[in-house]
């Protein structure tokens, strides 16, 4: 059986992580905190199959890796947006780590820009502290040193912006990175 | 005594206490794969050259975030064990 690029079993999978997003705001306003966490949780594991749902059901393709992309920044923006509107965390470190985060994906914007490609470039700095904001909702909604933690991937954030900037900056147009 | 309410936000502390102890029984197990390439690929940076020593050096600077974010939350980790022992 065939699936289309946009309706397919991968993407209804991803689809569903924007849709409990509403759920996420109301069940952390109003503290229920055990659903938020459930809900957060069922996020992060569709995060981690849909890629081979994707594959098993060869429906893989650019409007699914975009749906995925909008579903992980969705799932962030909104958990810490709502934690600080709402009292699980101060909202001046919460500021600063979206701030920087912004920064950061400015940067693949120049990138793309300057050396026509994102694939040449892998940042692993990003990946590590990208792969770490999961917990740090976690954290955020179990008032897991929540304020320390978010000052902390602020701090690392800063330094992979650094990094890669220096990298995206001083690369070639058409400069091959291999992937040793 | 393990003391299984202490106070968070919620007043359930025990899923901050638990969310510690999952920490703790699952980043152990991350950080030598990470040493492991740290060390690796820190061996190989000795005599790349060129754009294969600029994708090690990015190699070695994830290696080394990594094993950042998985330590700083090990030592949140333990000491909400240990003040709640």
């Amino acid at each position: 059986m065939s699936y289309g690029k946009i309706i397919n079993p991968a993407n209804a999978a991803t689809s569903t992580r924007i849709l409990v997003l509403p759920v996420v705001v109301w069940a952390m306003a109003t503290h229920r905190v055990v659903l938020a966490l459930v809900l957060l949780i069922y996020s992060g594991v569709v995060d981690l199959v849909d890629g081979s749902i994707a594959r098993y059901f060869k429906c893989a393709g650019p409007f699914g890796e975009m749906l995925d992309a909008i579903s992980d920044a969705g799932l962030f923006l909104v958990t810490l947006v709502t934690a600080a509107a709402t009292g699980y965390v101060d909202v001046l470190p919460v500021a600063v780590f979206l701030g920087v985060g912004a920064i950061n994906a400015l940067g693949r914007v120049i990138h793309i820009r300057r050396v026509g490609r994102v694939t040449n470039f892998r940042s692993y700095m990003s990946e590590a502290v990208g792969g770490a904001t999961f917990f740090v909702l976690v954290g955020v909604l179990l008032d897991f040193y929540a304020e320390t933690i978010i000052w902390w991937m602020a701090v690392l954030t800063v330094l992979v912006v650094v990094h890669d900037y220096i990298r995206i900056l001083t690369m070639k147009p058409g400069e091959e990175v291999p992937h040793v | 005594m393990f003391d299984l309410i202490a106070a968070n936000h919620h007043g359930a502390g025990w899923m901050t206490t638990g969310f510690a102890v999952f920490l703790w029984s699952v980043l152990p197990l991350m950080l030598p794969l990470y040493v492991y390439r740290l060390v690796r690929d820190a061996r190989a940076f000795r005599t790349a050259e060129g754009p294969a020593r600029a994708d090690l050096s990015d190699r070695l600077f994830g290696w080394s975030m990594y094993l950042v974010v998985i330590v700083g939350p090990l030592f949140f980790a333990t000491h909400r064990i240990w003040t709640t022992w």
